[in-house]
């Protein structure tokens, strides 16, 4: 699939092997108060310092958990929001920040396929106008002609034609991702980010949506930026992964390099948590249980964003923070932000670290000692608080 | 899962699963929402009746000329005096009989035809009214509830400030100013009616704005003109047409209350409110109570079947809302 689609993309049109060039990119949402004049009292820390390549022709997938950032990079390349720092090169050309006016052409090129099949289509408008849409907001097919190419489009997606004149509450979850599909595919673009394209559907249904893009891709030569938090169905897709933690990647590699030796301990920890389908593997497998939650964006750790939570973490990495580089023994494509990196045949399950980390159970009990003297100290009140 | 993912290739076939099943009966037209809310309209008796009264009563103001015809008596046209007069030499209109099927007015004219007429400038006021302030409301609540920012305050600080005007107060200026006109009325109808559907297309805005499928069609490049009013505008279409058909009664007794103020439209133009006001005038109600009583149970019917009506039309397009009674 990825020699077949690198070749056509490449002879096509000729140019560099990068398509999506991120550099230094950051994202900061301010956090505003006052009643008039609004100051601006923190910022939340969405996205930092993110740079990524993506090649022509390739998929790369970027996993992490809720909250790491994900869907916002993806929503930043798309120009959604405007970036706070850094530059996104486009084919070439560089489209940080473009005015709407100046963006559209790449809007074009760039489309977007997103988590919510619910949500992202309009429960008002019918399918057929829903996927053409693209076509009339650049102002490429009219009348019959854009009919015609919607119902074709249906079938390259495997919908039924007949249903042009359907409401998306009439189909499937499955069938709506599919429409989502239909819609991002219409103006050949170059490049679909796929915001979390499955996580929504059930397993049989996401096997189905991630083979239709798979064939897209073979078929049009597309380049895709995919984003899950399912490690199984990013490795299956991915030619290359990057692994986001607190807006920052922790580790990019290419897909089998990244999952036989991940660097990261994070990583690490999150290919300890895939479910694996042999039962005896899975019996003889040592879980990295992370401990805490992951730290508030709007506050980051010092230093490297994950010693909190880090099994290896060690005292400098809480005064120093790792960038992106190889480690010693890896191929220059396999790039670790970690100042400890994991050594193959390492067992991290038993690490532990050489710096006091904040534990979640003490707070617990912290918090009940603290509730109880409460409670001894002003009897008549309900320290709980709840009034029924 | 990997081998899940392998092994059901050939995606681009629709399983039949994902599809649903839906066997294939020649051409599919799918149902819209407002359809789907119409066929539950059509289920609710109540409403139904008072579609039927409702239409009724723009037969009576469309045929008004016809009723004018029929009865042989223009609507501006007095009979003072003779066999056939509509008042009596005292100068009290006269009751029901076989030549004034409803009796006559205090200027001696048929009072049906009188009331037909009336119910022309009703329902104009009311219907084609309303569904101005509807439309420049709309228009207004949507800009304000999409930029946001220094326009959304603005644009609320207005409607403020028009909410908080004595309305009759204004009006009674108004036609100090100006004469007192069927366009005054409408004037203001539309200028303090446009202000609630302004805040409900704001509102609704607000939280449509944050839907995944705006930010879908500004990732393809859709302008904010299209985001508003194709995108947007058909999510907002329920409330706004509850609200419509919940605001023309009250249109309809405030052209009603004008006219009975003076401030309305001008006589010889027929108004209900007019009416109204000339059966109060010396007591003659107490004289003649069929005076009075004809248009009040014309004006009672009307803005009860409209607001029956407003209230199917709200539990058809929300069929989760409780059923209470409008205002």
């Amino acid at each position: 699939m990825t020699v077949t689609a690198t070749e056509s993309a490449s002879a096509s049109t000729g140019k560099g092997e990068v398509l999506l060039d991120l550099q230094h990119v950051s994202k900061y949402f301010p956090i505003r108060a006052g009643v008039l004049v609004q100051r601006e009292v923190g910022r939340v820390q969405a996205v930092t310092d993110v740079s990524l390549q993506v090649r022509r022709g390739h998929t790369l997938g970027l996993v992490g958990e809720s909250g790491c950032g994900k869907s916002t990079l993806a929503r930043l390349i798309a120009g959604l929001y405007p970036i706070t720092e850094g530059t996104i090169t486009f084919d070439g050309e560089d489209i940080t920040n473009l005015s709407n006016r100046r963006m559209r052409p790449y809007r074009r090129r760039i489309q977007m396929i997103f988590q919510d099949p619910y949500g992202s289509l309009n429960p008002r408008r019918r399918v057929g106008a829903i996927i053409g849409d693209p076509f009339s907001i650049h102002g490429v097919a009219g009348g019959d002609e854009r009919r015609r190419e919607v119902q074709h489009l249906m079938e390259v997606v495997g919908l039924n034609p007949e249903h042009y004149n359907r409401f998306p509450a009439e189909f499937s979850g499955g069938q709506r991702q599919r429409i989502g599909v239909a819609r991002a595919l219409a103006l050949k673009p170059d490049l679909i980010i796929c915001d979390e394209p499955v996580s929504a559907l059930d397993v049989s249904i996401q096997a189905q949506v991630v083979n239709l893009l798979e064939d897209l891709q073979d078929e049009f030569g597309l380049t895709y930026m995919f984003i899950a938090h399912d490690l199984s169905v990013v490795r299956h897709v991915s030619d290359d992964v990057a692994v986001m933690y607190l807006g920052r990647i922790a580790e990019v590699a290419p897909a089998d390099q990244l999952y036989d030796h991940p660097r990261h301990p994070y990583t690490a920890a999150l290919l300890s948590a895939v479910p694996v389908p042999d039962p005896d593997v899975a019996g003889s497998r040592e879980r990295v249980i992370l401990v805490g939650d992951v730290p508030s964006p709007i506050n980051p750790p010092t230093g490297c964003f994950f010693h909190p939570r880090c099994p290896k973490a060690a005292p400098d990495c809480v005064e120093i923070r790792p960038e992106l580089a190889t480690t010693a023994g890896d191929p220059a494509t396999h790039l670790t932000a970690c100042l400890h990196p994991v050594v193959d045949g390492e067992d991290i399950a038993h690490a532990t670290p050489s710096i006091d980390q904040p534990d979640a159970t003490a707070d617990v009990a912290e918090a009940l000692a603290q509730l109880a003297d409460d409670a001894s100290s002003s009897p008549g009140q309900d320290v709980l608080g709840g009034s029924p | 899962m990997t081998e899940t993912l392998s092994d059901a290739g050939g995606a681009p076939l629709p399983d039949t699963h994902d599809m649903g099943g839906a066997p294939l009966v020649g051409e599919i037209a799918g149902r819209s929402p407002t359809r789907l809310a119409l066929s539950r309209l059509r289920h609710d008796r109540v409403a139904m009746i008072s579609g039927v009264v409702i239409v009724l009563l723009v037969l009576l103001a469309i045929c008004a000329p016809l009723v004018a015809h029929l009865t042989g008596h223009g609507d501006t046209e007095s009979f003072r005096h003779g066999s056939g007069a509509a008042l009596s030499p005292e100068n009290i209109p006269v009751g029901p009989n076989h030549n004034f099927l409803l009796g006559g007015d205090d200027q001696g004219r048929d009072l049906l035809v009188r009331l037909a007429y009336g119910a022309r400038v009703s329902l104009a006021v009311g219907v084609l009214g309303t569904l101005a302030s509807l439309v420049i409301g709309t228009v207004v609540g949507i800009i304000a509830g999409f930029y946001g920012g220094w326009v959304d305050t603005f644009i609320s600080r207005i409607v403020d400030i028009f909410l908080s005007y004595p309305i009759i107060l204004f009006a009674e200026a108004l036609a100090a100013v100006f004469q007192p006109s069927l366009t005054l009325v409408f004037v203001v109808v539309i200028i303090f009616g446009w202000t609630v559907f302004a805040r409900i297309a704001r509102g609704q805005v607000l939280s449509v704005r944050e839907r995944e499928f705006v930010e879908a069609s500004r990732a393809l490049g859709a302008r904010g003109f299209r985001i508003m009013f194709i995108d947007m505008l058909p999510n907002l279409v329920a409330p706004l047409i509850v609200y419509y058909t919940l605001t023309i009664p009250v249109n309809i007794v405030f052209e009603a209350t004008l006219s009975f103020l003076g401030i309305g439209v001008k006589p010889p133009t027929a108004s209900w409110g007019q009416t109204l006001s000339a059966a109060q005038v010396g007591g003659l109600y107490l004289v003649r109570p069929t005076f009075l009583i004809f248009p009040m149970i014309l004006l009672f019917i009307t803005t009860l079947s409209f607001n029956l009506f407003g209230d199917g039309v709200r539990d058809a397009f929300d069929p989760r809302a409780a059923r209470t009674m409008a205002k």
